[in-house]
């Protein structure tokens, strides 16, 4: 996120800024990897909770998080996505991470990106480490009181535990032959 | 140098294709007799594999593809290799015994419920596991030292692993378990980052020619391990190979002079197959400067372009700002093609643009 805005009528800010009382986030809806266009898209955001962010079946938040002050109404962002991108971290350097990201644009031209580390937010960074994945997006936001600014934001995908698989049907099925040869 | 030949070689011609265009590698092999081998796989810029597009180019049928080994599972190696196994309905399978464990099934039974869109080796290997399960186990061997892993007494054209060694595999299925660990407790992708000292050596004799294709095995400091492993066992197939695939993109890990004293003709062709991501470049400069000088001829598959995408001014500024670099990682085809006669003494060698070759000094 590259600016802060404080608006007149819903004023907005950065989180841990001054006299938060609601912690929230703009996403928008969940859509699979096939429902997917080619294109860049366009999609009104609105409020919900917080935690659904963190759900594996809601991947790609693609918006940074605001903070509503006391007694504004509720927000009606809007981002404009030109970009999205989806990568996974490889090395980690000082000032910079270096992660295979892949384009909605273009799935099949995985790309190498060097992307500095201040890029990722502060409640991120403890998800920076090799092989964490995340979401990139780069587009407009138009703010509640009509102004408009470029933004590039990442989003660390927060996964719940993968447990060990003892017992998935699979592995049943294709153990016999698999270790056979072993 | 010449223009890749697309017109496929005599059944008494062998062929080598080694694609690199950066990230990835694929070998493509005519053994002669029209029988195929593909070691390892890399994909074009719409996903397809390199193999199946070159085989398509030659008129050649996947139906020839005698032969499909998997080195190790590390994405630059696997990518697209299920589509290979699954259009190659006649080829054996090979991959590395490091492979064969519970535990790794169980990785790769983790990596489905992985719901990223960006493709692992592991998500690669479930998909042929699923493939060779439904062909029966006669498809497929897991590969460890000195073996025969295929032959055609007809031809002469016998194909041994020459690793992973015993040490390996068994210090292979502790690194795996410590790798389903390490997912289940950081939230990270399934990935492969573990050496690379379990990785599939293979030798191939086409009567009395033969190939060293060297993977990504590195050297180890256990002499049980790594290239030490296949320098020292007196039980490997004899002879000295006239090509070499070189090990590891030509890493100061994976390089051993003894391979070159011991496994290697003096007048080998030595290939290297680049890897351009990240901080580490590979070949590392001075180990290339060695291979130069210990081979008689040198080929990297492709050179360093930077290729960039086309975007708009928006994204593009943004990226600029965002990022010390962003490049793709498969930008051009990177080609190094050598065919000759089974009986004959003397290579062709052909190359895409990209690729640069280098004669031994003096």
């Amino acid at each position: 996120m590259t600016v802060t805005e404080n608006a007149s009528s819903d004023e907005w800010a950065i989180p841990g800024t001054t006299d938060d009382t609601f912690a929230g986030s703009l996403h928008r809806p969940m859509k699979s990897i096939s429902e997917r266009g080619t294109q860049g898209f366009t999609e009104t955001y609105s409020q919900t909770s917080n935690a659904s962010t963190d759900l594996p079946s809601l991947q790609r938040a693609a918006v940074p998080k605001f903070i509503r002050r006391s007694g504004h109404p509720r927000p009606h962002g809007h981002f404009t996505a030109h970009e999205s991108w989806e990568g996974v971290v490889e090395e980690i350097y000082d000032t910079y991470f270096v992660a295979q990201v892949v384009s909605d644009s273009n799935p099949h031209a995985p790309e190498c990106a060097e992307i500095y580390r201040s890029e990722v937010s502060p409640s991120d960074q403890e998800l920076l480490r090799v092989g964490g994945v995340f979401y990139w997006s780069i587009g407009y936001i138009d703010s509640p009181s009509g102004q408009r600014i470029r933004s590039s934001v990442i989003r660390f995908r927060r996964l719940p535990s993968l447990a060990r698989v003892q017992h998935d049907p699979w592995i049943g099925a294709v153990r016999g032959v698999w270790l056979k040869s072993s | 140098m010449a223009q890749i030949v697309l017109t496929p070689p005599e059944a008494d011609h062998i062929e080598i294709s080694v694609f690199g265009p950066g990230y990835g590698e694929c070998i493509v092999i005519h053994l002669g007799g029209g029988d195929w081998l593909i070691n390892d796989s890399c994909v074009d810029s719409t996903g397809r594999p390199v193999a199946l597009s070159y085989l398509r180019k030659l008129g050649v049928d996947p139906g020839q593809v005698k032969l499909v080994v998997a080195s190790h599972w590390h994405d630059d190696h696997v990518r697209g290799l299920s589509k290979v196994v699954a259009e190659c309905t006649d080829a054996r399978f090979i991959c590395s015994g490091a492979l064969g464990s519970e535990i790794f099934l169980q990785l790769v039974a983790a990596a489905e419920r992985d719901p990223t869109s960006l493709r692992s080796g592991a998500s690669e290997f479930r998909r042929i596991i699923t493939m060779i399960n439904a062909r029966g186990g006669d498809s497929f061997r897991l590969a460890g030292a000195d073996q025969l892993i295929w032959q055609n007494a007809v031809t002469k054209v016998r194909v041994h692993a020459l690793s992973p060694s015993a040490a390996s595999l068994t210090a292979s299925y502790a690194e795996i378990a410590k790798l389903v660990d390490e997912v289940a407790t950081n939230r990270i992708r399934i990935a492969a980052h573990s050496p690379n000292a379990s990785s599939v050596v293979v030798w191939v004799d086409i009567a009395d020619t033969r190939i060293l294709l060297g993977g990504d095995l590195e050297n180890h400091s256990d002499f049980r391990r790594g290239w030490e492993s296949i320098i020292r066992s007196d039980t490997r197939p004899p002879g000295r190979a006239e090509v070499y695939k070189v090990a590891h993109h030509g890493s100061r890990t994976a390089h051993n002079e003894a391979i070159w004293s011991g496994l290697l003709d003096s007048e080998v062709a030595s290939v290297i197959t680049p890897w351009r991501r990240g901080g580490n470049h590979l070949p590392d400069p001075e180990i290339l400067k060695n291979v130069i000088d210990l081979s008689a001829r040198t080929s990297i598959t492709a050179r360093e372009i930077p290729t960039q995408m086309k975007r708009s001014r928006l994204v593009t500024e943004e990226v600029s700002k965002a990022t010390r670099s962003m490049r793709r990682l498969e930008a051009g085809t990177g080609q190094v093609q050598l065919r000759k006669a089974i009986h004959g003494d003397c290579w062709t060698m052909c190359s895409t643009s990209d690729a640069e070759t280098y004669n031994r000094p003096g």
